[in-house]
Formats: C-alpha cells, sequence, structure tokens
C-alpha cells in the first residue's frame, strides 16, 4: 500500500494514540439510534389543521405530510364550498414552519433586558425557573401580580380573551387582559347603541351582501385582510349593490369599489354627523322603526338630563321603567305600556318636570352639523355628502361597515361607532335583510354556538382586573411577572419607548411563539411554541368559524424542542401543583366544549369531525345569519340606545363632534408635526405575524413611508430615499415612497412590521398612547389612538 | 503498514468525531478541558498542506493561551453566547448549521438533502433519535455520521489485518472485511462529496465571519481544511488505486 501525503501521523498519534483518543471521543455513534424504519417507500398521509385567529381567515387546511414532513397545504373542503379557500399566509406557512429562524429549544436571557443575550437552557430548567418565580411571587403579592396576554395568531390563549379554552388565569388567580386596547374603539360606541358585545358587529354575514343596494365601507381594506372574503364583495357588486369606500388612503378595496371618499383622516363622525343632519332634516328615518325598536321616544328630563323613569313621577313607580309620551293620552306613560303610541318629537311638561324626547334632543343636536359644516370639517365636497345620504337613506337596505383600525385607532373611536349605530337605527338598516351596521372584517358574523369552558372549582377566579392594559407602561400597578404569547409589547401598545422603561422594571418577562419576535427581546425566558401544524397530541384544538366547527389535528410532530401552548400549561400547571384541574389532553378539553348542549352542535363530536374531513357546519339554517330579525337588543332597555346617561358626566349623553385628539390641524402641535401618522394593515401581514416569512419578504422586502409627492417635495425628498419619521415621543428610519394616491398631509407605514427590519427605531415608537378616560365606562375599556398621532419627516 | 492504516481511520475518526461535538453541543468547560488536555486541535493530529488547517490550528491555539491562563469559565461564558448566536439564534441564524438551509433556493429545513441524509444514515443502521423533529442533515450530525464510518472502516480493516499485507504485496485476497472495508470508504467518499463537501465551504466562511471568538473560526477553518482534504484523500489516494481488493 502506498503512502499518502496525508497518511502521516503525527507523534501524538503514532502506535495506537488514535485508540486511546477515541476512547476519549467515543465514536460519532452516541449521536444516532437504531434505524427503525427500514422501507424506502415513502409514506404519505393527509391531515388537517386550520389558521389560528386574527388571520380574516381561519382557513381549513388539508396538509400532505410525506415521511413525517408537511409537503404541501391546500385549502380543505368544507360543505359550503365558498369557503374551501386559502390566501397568500396560509400558503406560505411550510416556509414557516420550517424556517432556520425558528427558536429550537428554551432560552434564557444572559445580558441585559434587550441586549438580545441569550442562552439555551433546558425546558426543565425554564419551567422550573419560571414556576418557581409565579408561585414566589403569588404568595408574597397575589395572583394580581402575575399578567397573561396573548396576541393574534395564538389559539390557546391563557388570557381567555378569545376562547374559553385555557383557563390559566382562573387558576393562577392572575390578571388576563384579552382584547383590550386594540380594535375595540368603535365596538366601544357601537355596544353603547346595540348592546352587541363583540367588535360591534350587528352585521349581517357578508354573504347578505347580496341582498343590499349599498355598502358603505369606512376605513377598511377588507380585501386585504380578509382575502377570503373577497367574492362576497364582489358577488354583492355583480348582484347590483353600489360599493362605496371612506379612507383617506387610495387602498386596494377603494380601487374595486364604486366610489372612493377621501376624507381628511380621523373625520369620520364628522362625515356621519352630516349625513344625520341631512336624514332628520329631510324626515328621511324611521318613523316605526325608531317608536318599535330605539329608545327615541324616550324622555329625558331637562333639569338633570336623566331618562324619565315611572320612579320620577309615582314614589311606588319602577326605576327601571322608562316613560314615554303617550299620544293617546297625552300623558307619560311607561314605553312598554300596553296601548302605548308614543310620540317621537316633542317636548312636555308633566308633574312640574320639562321633558323632550330622545329623538327631539337629537335633532337639535345634529342641527349643528349642518352638509356644508360636515363638508368643510371632512373636506369632502358638499353634494357627495348629500347623494351618499340620500342613497343611504332611501335606496336601503343598506350596510354601513367598518374596519378595525382606519375609524378605530383614534381618541374618539368610540363616538364614531356610536354615530354609525345612530344612523342605522335612524335608517331602520340593523336587523334588515341587506343592511346591518358593524365591523366587516373576518368574517366576524356568522351563525355560531355556544362551546362549553372546560369547568374549574369556584375557588379558581381571575384577579380583577386594574386598570386598563395600555395603561400600564404609566400607572402604578400591581404586575411583577408578565407571561406574553405571541408579540404584545410592539403590537399592542402604542410609543415603544414607553413600553420598555415599563418592561424592564418587571421582575419575570416569559415570551412564549415559534419565532424570535419583537416582544421576545425583553424577555426573561423564552418558550419555543408550535405552530398550528404541530402537536404532542392527535387532536389539538378547536374553533367555530364560518358557521362550522373546525377541528385541529396534528399535522407533523413539534419541530426541535417546541411545545404547544396546551403542553406549556400543562408543565407549569403540574410544578405549581394545579394540573389536577386542567384538562389531561386537548381532546378531553375539546370534548367538554363541543357537550355545551347548544341544539347548533347537535351530531357535532370529535368522531364526526374526523370523519368529515375536520369540519361540519353547524345544524343551523342555510341562509346568511342576519342578527337581531326580532329586533330585541341585548342592551339595559332592549332597545336601540341613542341616549347614554352614563356619559351625562362628560357631557356626551348624545354625542358630540370631537376634533382627533392629537392629530389635528387646531392642535397647537401641528405646527411642529404637520402630518398625521397612520399604520394600515398590509394583505402580506395579520397584525404582525408573517413579519418574518421570507418568501412574502421577496415581494415586500422592507417597510417603507408612503407618503404624497406633494408633502414630499416640499421637504427635498426623493421617491426610495432614506427618511427619519419623528416626533417627541420617538423616531423610525425607512425609505420613503411616494404615493400620490393618498390625501396630502399624511404619512403611513404599514402595521405590525418587525423591529429589525427597520433602518433604525421601530413604527410603533411614534404612536400616541394617550387614552380616553370616558371609555374607561364603555364595554371593552379605552382604545390605543395608534393613528391620532402627528410626525414630520426628514431626510437622512 | 497495515497498522498505520487503522491507525489513519482511527485518528480520522477521533477528528471527525471531536468536531461533531464541537458542532452539536453547546460548550461546557469538560469538554474544553478534554480538548485542550488532548491537544487534538491545539496539535492537529495529522498532516496536511491545508493553509486552513495552520491558520484555524494558530486561532485555536490563540484563543487557548490566554484561556490556559486564566479563568476557563469566562472563556465558556464567551463561547456559549457565540455558539447560540452562530448556530441557534434566538432571531436570525448566523451560521443556519442544516445543510437543506444552504442547499435549497428556499433556504429551508428538512428539504430534499435531509432526506438524502437520512438514506445514507439508513443505509447503515442509523438514524437520528428524534426524527422529523431535530433535522438530520445538521452539520454535527454529518461530521458524526463520517466519524462512525471511520470507526467501522478501522475495526474492518483491523479484523482483515493478514488481507492487508497481502494488498501491500501485491497479491489479492479478498476477505469479507475487505469487501466491508471498502465499501466503508467509498460511502465516506460519496457522502462527502455528495453532502458534506457540498457545502462545507459556504457555511464553514459563514462561521468564520460571523464567529465573535477565535475559537469558533479556528474551528471552521479547522473543519474546511481537513474536509476539503479528507475528500481528496479519499478520493486520489484510496479508491483509484483500488487498495483495498
Amino acid at each position: 500500500m502506498r503512502l499518502t501525503r496525508r497518511s502521516f501521523i503525527k507523534g501524538s498519534l503514532v502506535a495506537g494514540a488514535a485508540a486511546g483518543l477515541a476512547g476519549t471521543w467515543r465514536s460519532g455513534q452516541k449521536w444516532f439510534r437504531e434505524a427503525r424504519a427500514t422501507g424506502s417507500q415513502p409514506e404519505e398521509r393527509i391531515a388537517y389543521t386550520y389558521h389560528p385567529p386574527n388571520c380574516g381567515g381561519r382557513c381549513s387546511m388539508k396538509c400532505t405530510v410525506r415521511d413525517g414532513r408537511l409537503v404541501k397545504i391546500e385549502p380543505n373542503e368544507w360543505p359550503d364550498k365558498r369557503f374551501s379557500l386559502i390566501c397568500l399566509r396560509g400558503l406560505s406557512e411550510v416556509e414557516r414552519v420550517y424556517s432556520p429562524d425558528r427558536i429550537q429549544q428554551p432560552m434564557k436571557r444572559v445580558g441585559e433586558r434587550g441586549e438580545g443575550k441569550f442562552e439555551p437552557v433546558s425546558w426543565e430548567q425554564a419551567l422550573d425557573d419560571i414556576a418557581a418565580k409565579l408561585k414566589e411571587l403569588k404568595e408574597r403579592y397575589g395572583g394580581k401580580a402575575i399578567l397573561f396576554k396573548s396576541s393574534s395568531g395564538v389559539e390557546y390563549a391563557y388570557d381567555d380573551s378569545l376562547s374559553a379554552s385555557s383557563r390559566f388565569v382562573a387558576l393562577l388567580g392572575a390578571q388576563g387582559q384579552g382584547w383590550e386596547g386594540i380594535d375595540i374603539g368603535a365596538a366601544d360606541g357601537h355596544n353603547l347603541v346595540t348592546g352587541e358585545l363583540a367588535f360591534g358587529a350587528t352585521q349581517n354575514e357578508i354573504t347578505d351582501w347580496v341582498n343590499s343596494n349599498l355598502i358603505i365601507l369606512f376605513g377598511s381594506n377588507i380585501l386585504e385582510t380578509t382575502m377570503t372574503d373577497a367574492q362576497f364583495f364582489f358577488d354583492a357588486q355583480e348582484a347590483g349593490a353600489k360599493i362605496v369606500s371612506v379612507d383617506p388612503v387610495y387602498s386596494t378595496t377603494a380601487a374595486k369599489a364604486d366610489q372612493w371618499i377621501p376624507l381628511r383622516p380621523g373625520t369620520d363622525a364628522a362625515l356621519l354627523w352630516g349625513m344625520i343632519n341631512l336624514v332628520l332634516e329631510n324626515d328621511w328615518y324611521q318613523d316605526d322603526y325608531l317608536k318599535k325598536y330605539s329608545t327615541a321616544p324616550f324622555l329625558v328630563r331637562q333639569d338633570n338630563g336623566k331618562l324619565l323613569r315611572e320612579s320620577d313621577l309615582a314614589p311606588a313607580g319602577s326605576p327601571d321603567k322608562y316613560l314615554v309620551w303617550d299620544t293617546v293620552n297625552n300623558a307619560a306613560r311607561p314605553h312598554d305600556a300596553a296601548g302605548v303610541s308614543p310620540a317621537l318629537e316633542g317636548s312636555f311638561t308633566t308633574d312640574g318636570i320639562q321633558v323632550k324626547t330622545v329623538f327631539t334632543l337629537l335633532k337639535e343636536t345634529a342641527r349643528q352639523y349642518t352638509p356644508a359644516w360636515a363638508a368643510e370639517t371632512t373636506k369632502i365636497p358638499e353634494q357627495v355628502i348629500r347623494d351618499l345620504t340620500r342613497e343611504y337613506a332611501l335606496g336601503g337596505p343598506a350596510v354601513l361597515g367598518f374596519g378595525y383600525a382606519g375609524t378605530d385607532k383614534w381618541y374618539h373611536a368610540d363616538t364614531f361607532g356610536r354615530l354609525a349605530a345612530i344612523l342605522g337605527v335612524l335608517t331602520g338598516n340593523i336587523g334588515r335583510v341587506g343592511g346591518g351596521v358593524g365591523g366587516i372584517s373576518h368574517h366576524i358574523t356568522a351563525w355560531n354556538a355556544l362551546l362549553a369552558p372546560w369547568p374549574l372549582p369556584p375557588q379558581f377566579q381571575p384577579a380583577p382586573r386594574e386598570i386598563p392594559f395600555a395603561e400600564m407602561p404609566f400607572k402604578p400597578n400591581s404586575v411583577r411577572a408578565f407571561i406574553i404569547q405571541g408579540n404584545i409589547l410592539q403590537q399592542h401598545l402604542a410609543s415603544l419607548d414607553h413600553t420598555i422603561e415599563w418592561i424592564k422594571k418587571l421582575e419575570l418577562v416569559v415570551v412564549i411563539d415559534p419565532f424570535f419576535n419583537p416582544s421576545s427581546l425583553w424577555a426573561d425566558y423564552l418558550l419555543p411554541a408550535c405552530t398550528c401544524f404541530e402537536s404532542e397530541y392527535e387532536v389539538n384544538n378547536l374553533q367555530i368559524n364560518r358557521s362550522h366547527v373546525l377541528l385541529q389535528g396534528k399535522v407533523i410532530a413539534p419541530l426541535f424542542q417546541a411545545k404547544t401552548d396546551f403542553q406549556i400549561q400543562k408543565e407549569l400547571a403540574e410544578r405549581l401543583g394545579l394540573s389536577q384541574y386542567l384538562p389531561k389532553t386537548p381532546e378531553e378539553l375539546q370534548r367538554v366544549r363541543l357537550a355545551s348542549g347548544d341544539p347548533a352542535l347537535e351530531g357535532i363530536t370529535v368522531e364526526a369531525l374526523k370523519a368529515n374531513n375536520y369540519v361540519m357546519r353547524l345544524k343551523v339554517p342555510e341562509e346568511p345569519y342576519r342578527g337581531y330579525r326580532d329586533h330585541k337588543f341585548p342592551t339595559p332597555t332592549g332597545k336601540l340606545e341613542l341616549y347614554h346617561e352614563v356619559l351625562l358626566p362628560e357631557g356626551m349623553a348624545l354625542p358630540k363632534y370631537e376634533e382627533p385628539y392629537e392629530a389635528s390641524p387646531q392642535n397647537p402641535l401641528y405646527k411642529k408635526y404637520p402630518l398625521v401618522y397612520i399604520q394600515t394593515k398590509h394583505r402580506f401581514r395579520a397584525h404582525s405575524q408573517f413579519s418574518n416569512a421570507r418568501w412574502l419578504l421577496e415581494i415586500n422586502p422592507e417597510p417603507v413611508l408612503e407618503i404624497n409627492p406633494a408633502d414630499a417635495e416640499a421637504r427635498g425628498l426623493k421617491d426610495g430615499d432614506l427618511v427619519e419619521v419623528f416626533n417627541d415621543r420617538g423616531q423610525v428610519r425607512v425609505r420613503c415612497q411616494f404615493t400620490p394616491e393618498m390625501r396630502p398631509g399624511m404619512v403611513k407605514i404599514s402595521e405590525g412590521w418587525w423591529l429589525r427590519y427597520f433602518a433604525a427605531g421601530s413604527f410603533q415608537s411614534l404612536t400616541n398612547p394617550t387614552l380616553n378616560p370616558r371609555q374607561l365606562k364603555e364595554i371593552h375599556g379605552p382604545v390605543v389612538p395608534f393613528y391620532d398621532s402627528l410626525v414630520e419627516v426628514r431626510k437622512v | 503498514m497495515d497498522r498505520e492504516l487503522v491507525e489513519l481511520h482511527r485518528a480520522r475518526q477521533v477528528i471527525y468525531a471531536a468536531l461533531a461535538e464541537v458542532f452539536l453541543q453547546v460548550p461546557e468547560a469538560s469538554m474544553l478541558q478534554r480538548q485542550m488536555g488532548e491537544k487534538i486541535f491545539g496539535c492537529f493530529p495529522l498532516e496536511t498542506n491545508r493553509p486552513e488547517v495552520a491558520e484555524g490550528v494558530a486561532c485555536l491555539r490563540q484563543w487557548e493561551e490566554p484561556v490556559a491562563a486564566g479563568s476557563l469559565e469566562e472563556a465558556v461564558r464567551g463561547l456559549r453566547q457565540d455558539y447560540t448566536r452562530l448556530f441557534m439564534g434566538p432571531g436570525r441564524v448566523l451560521a443556519p448549521p442544516w445543510e437543506s438551509v444552504y442547499r435549497t433556493e428556499e433556504r429551508l429545513l428538512f428539504r430534499e438533502p435531509a432526506m438524502q441524509v437520512r438514506n445514507f444514515y439508513r443505509r447503515h443502521g442509523l438514524e437520528v433519535p428524534r426524527l422529523n423533529q431535530e433535522p438530520d442533515d445538521h452539520f454535527g450530525l454529518e461530521l458524526a455520521f463520517m466519524a462512525v464510518l471511520a470507526e467501522r472502516t478501522a475495526g474492518a480493516l483491523e479484523k482483515a489485518g493478514a488481507g492487508i499485507v497481502a494488498v501491500a504485496g501485491g497479491e489479492a485476497v479478498a476477505g469479507q472485511n475487505l469487501a466491508e472495508a471498502r465499501y466503508l470508504v467509498e460511502e465516506q467518499h460519496n457522502f462527502l462529496r455528495e453532502h458534506l463537501g457540498q457545502w462545507v465551504e459556504p457555511f464553514t466562511l459563514d462561521v468564520e465571519r460571523k464567529a465573535t471568538t477565535a475559537y469558533y473560526r479556528g474551528i471552521a477553518l479547522v473543519t474546511r481544511g481537513f474536509i476539503m482534504d479528507d475528500e481528496e484523500w479519499l478520493l486520489q489516494d484510496i479508491l483509484p488505486l483500488g487498495g483495498y481488493r
């Protein structure tokens, strides 16, 4: 045998030395196990999952798994084939699941918070440490010291925000903050009128749009945010409905609509007031509807602004019985008394008390908001307002829909929601085929059914919420540990620098996510979560969406050391001595949830779902869901309420027009920062989810500041220049992109971009964190006015 | 002579196994003490002309010197940080240690290379312990696989001891163990040619450029030099000669 130059072994290894070292570095064998599978034929199977919350679709996905790997995602077949769809975000999931950027195993912070230095630790150590800290904090300060919050993309939410499935907050007696602060501003006001809880949806199912003559969309880019519902938009147009987009931005939706009304940002309420004025002045309202279904004929005392009650006139009378002016007897009588024929309008005196109907007061209030005033305020031609109102009031049935950002992320968003609902009430468009007022994104209204919560013994109760989550960075509170699922810190709070200051003061921050999202930077422990494709269990989750029950099965085993949110909760609970109160498997939980006794769930079981592609239609009528056809509303009076005593101290028992809090030319700050700064949603993301999807980044590689060329040129900017956007709260650096199809005087960066994609700063450093105190009285609490922000732009 | 060939494969086994450990394990004091004590990298055991190896060894010595004199623990902390950032993240992993990432356009995990590597492992009765959860084509696992095959080659050659002499003397003795050794060497060459050799360069360049410690820079250089050398050696010096016939 020939010796080669390479085959000279150096002195240290000559003659048997290698054998000795081979003992030190035992063979590579220890990194492997004996092969179990021998067959060379690829094994292929089909599995089902669905997309978790907030992508607007909740698409059920049919997945091909070859040799244990997810290789293809297709739309699942639904009983109602119109939902057998999937969008780019769903299709791109193979890329996210197998992304090399996934968090592989638990990590522990080793540097300062925010420094980004982590070290891998075992699950045992991470969970032991976290459990010990939670235990200590709970013993010392009570459960209120522990805060849970989850963001979009999290199905098994510990804060119970979107599903009553986890119960972790109750189990620990901790504080849970669900969907407070974001996407609930308009719903707050809408709820005052309608009593409807979820996101302002006294809206018919979108499949009912074909029965509408006119659909007005306020600040909604539904064709991007809920792509899978785009078909219903076009179906409606083909059926003859006119679609109007009210939006300062020429969005994809505006481009496809029949009319675009580019109002000044934040003045949607002024447009509504102008419309209400026209409806009232021209007698375009539905007299009968108002008398029967609303509090319009209720009487308001002129001495104290309160509604007139039976107890005001007779000591034995009920304080809950509201009076109307009965035209039969010409006297104040309970609104529900037999034979009453209420006056809609008028000023009366009874028992020495001067009263006016709610309707009359509304009319008096509306008088100042003339179409000319509305035109001046919104910068829309008066004739456009007049035509739109006539079409809406007289050409119905009509839909008045809004998204969850455009009209929502403003300091006075509740007023917008109230006015939208009031306009719908005046024109009889609530509880009407082809009508509806409220949120229209992500197919929010459809047939539904009650899922039973996992039962816990009565000693387990959540701690009362101290203050709204959005106030926590600014006001003293008990929170010392914060368990975050998903991306909360950059996504749910404005003015990121303030958020960070607060976070740095906490004793424990845990972030659970498959990826290193922007919240993770400040975590003490990062726990790798499974995506919706992975599970330790054959059955993983379940939800009702688009009138169907969707089951989520295991598609593949967890990648690296990831665990499901269910499993992480279970293993933490074991360490806290509480696991006996929780379901042993997700399947056990789903069986309990399905056994609620709701007749719409009849025949729907885990077995039946498995036998039916993991998706079954609820046992409900074939027709589109249409809410409140009986015109009974979950308000204190059971009627559509136009007057709100609760806001008397604020002088807002009837709404008044208010300029945007910050983003108004009337604000002295406007001289320094003359650009309104908004952050619209984007078709490639759902909030900040998919920000790191590389396939999507290929076509949409970096955030840009969109700016009207007129504003850009006034600042000496060229298209594509690197610019700094700044105000007193912070700054961000991005490239600018000329966008002529947007009003001058405003700029936008699309929402959700992770920190690392900006040249410096974050889009969220600039946003306005000021909360409207009156909204503390409203159902969802204050909305964070992300859009109600002023900035200036300069070239870097 | 026969002994030397066995020793040579044992040496290869040791180098592959030691490097595998470096890439597969978050550094710990005991691992580093072992490496330093045995001078496994500080005095690279095989003769080679590759400048990368010499340069890498220099880096490793440069790293070792202050460590030997000062605090090992502090050095380990630095290495753990470097290891984590290079191979684990969180966030963008600086040198993603998986063949599929380097060799597919999508730069994703568990693509075709991982499946091909899996088939290689299976042919030799091996499988990664957490199949379909941990990628088969981790750089360290591929090195470990080479260590296993080198070990088996040495074993087969040892058993066939007499046969080797016969080969050296020009007599063809086709014992079963020799055939086995030849097959194993061919498999190693195939594996280097089809897998490790396909991405060792871009991967170790990433490690070299992005490492903050001289240790991982040195490891990257040594690994690149060694693997390129090993592939060449297996091909040029063994296979054409038919040394094991």
